[in-house]
């Protein structure tokens, strides 16, 4: 080997080292943080019953001062805070003979429709009788959300967590009106939720 | 010659060998104990049912393949005036142990599901509840076979959502 291919050799080879040493060199320390599986997920508005599509009161052929008288529980199933309305749907003209009454409670083992066992609210809503929300003729039921009754109608309405459930007793009664006679009405009741 | 060459293998083998023992040196090995799956099942009442507890109905932190399956149990109460067909699905909050986990669950002797956490996002068999009644669900969560090195250190929180269907009143 000539002396000139024994220098070459010598500078490839002092290459190769100085780029392994360079890297080394310039090496630093360095230290991230990272903020991984970040998930995105919707909250729910959720309520339902336990009437399994079935009527809560029914009157048939009434005579007057007969009166049909149900509960029904309502639990929320959403896992948004949430305040609810209750309102209906009416069709029909008996309405301004049938007397209704809502009382809001709990039922330890609630059985659709049955009120055994039955427990209305300490608290007088409206100053009718303790966990009453509604008094009055079915006529005059408020029939949509903005007029619906704040679940319980006080001070304070009732904030609905995830699986909070209550009972509502309702009692209709025809009135002792001739003016009833071969009339006929209908009514859907709806618990309506929207979270806060 | 020859020894010149006989120098240069045994430099070669050498480094090799020098290589290879640093590699595995520095090599980080497995801890000891491998890390636990940890699973949660919850469950909450519908309007139609009643559910007892509410919340966890399972919560296993320490799922390992070699190990029992961890138990549970829910009681659910038809509150409706109708005899109701009530059947199960999963919904898992992350999916991670979806393919790892295997569930089954019970009422009585019949098994109304028996598979991996992902096929019940499609719902279980459904049972038969009468009006006021009440069944007892037992819940067996374990790891599939074979999907215990998967399933390390994963987690998830599980929903097993209730949906109920009256069931027609024959004549």
């Amino acid at each position: 080997m000539t002396p000139a291919r024994r220098i070459l050799r010598s500078l490839v080879v002092l290459a190769i080292v100085a780029a392994f040493v360079g890297s080394a060199t310039f090496a630093a320390f360095r230290g991230t943080t990272a903020n991984p599986n970040d998930s995105f997920t919707a909250g729910t508005v959720a309520i339902g019953d336990n009437d399994a599509a079935a009527a809560v009161m029914n009157l048939t052929a009434a005579a007057p001062a007969q009166n049909s008288t149900g509960c029904i529980a309502v639990t929320y199933t959403g896992t948004l805070d949430a305040g609810v309305r209750l309102y209906a749907s009416l069709t029909g003209t008996l309405g301004p003979y049938l007397t209704l009454t809502v009382t809001r409670g709990s039922i330890p083992t609630p059985s659709f429709p049955s009120c055994t066992g039955f427990t209305a609210d300490a608290t007088d809503y409206l100053g009718l009788g303790a966990g009453v929300i509604y008094s009055g003729l079915l006529s005059a039921f408020p029939t949509s959300y903005a007029t619906g009754i704040v679940d319980p109608l006080a001070a304070t309405p009732e904030t609905w967590i995830t699986s909070e459930s209550h009972v509502y007793r309702f009692s209709v009664t025809l009135v002792n009106d001739n003016q009833a006679q071969g009339r006929s009405q209908s009514a859907d009741f709806t618990w309506e939720a929207r979270n806060l | 010659m020859p020894t010149l060459t006989i120098t240069k293998v045994a430099g070669l083998m050498l480094g090799a060998a020098a290589c290879a023992a640093l590699l595995l040196g520095t090599h980080i090995t497995r801890p000891p104990g491998a890390l636990d799956a940890a699973l949660t099942l919850t469950s909450s009442p519908t309007g139609e049912l009643a559910v007892e507890p509410t919340g966890a109905v399972l919560a296993a932190r320490d799922l390992q393949a070699d190990r029992p399956p961890a138990r549970g149990g829910l009681t659910v109460r038809n509150q409706t005036g109708a005899p109701l067909d009530v059947s199960l699905r999963a919904r898992p909050a992350s999916g991670d142990l979806d393919d790892d986990v295997r569930l089954r669950i019970t009422a009585g002797a019949a098994t109304l599901y028996d598979g991996t956490l992902a096929a019940l996002r499609a719902g279980s068999r459904s049972f038969l509840v009468q009006p006021g009644a009440s069944r007892r669900l037992k819940l067996l969560a374990s790891l599939s076979p074979g999907r215990g090195e998967n399933a390390q250190g994963r987690s998830d929180e599980v929903a097993l959502e209730l949906t109920s269907t009256p069931r027609p009143l024959t004549p």
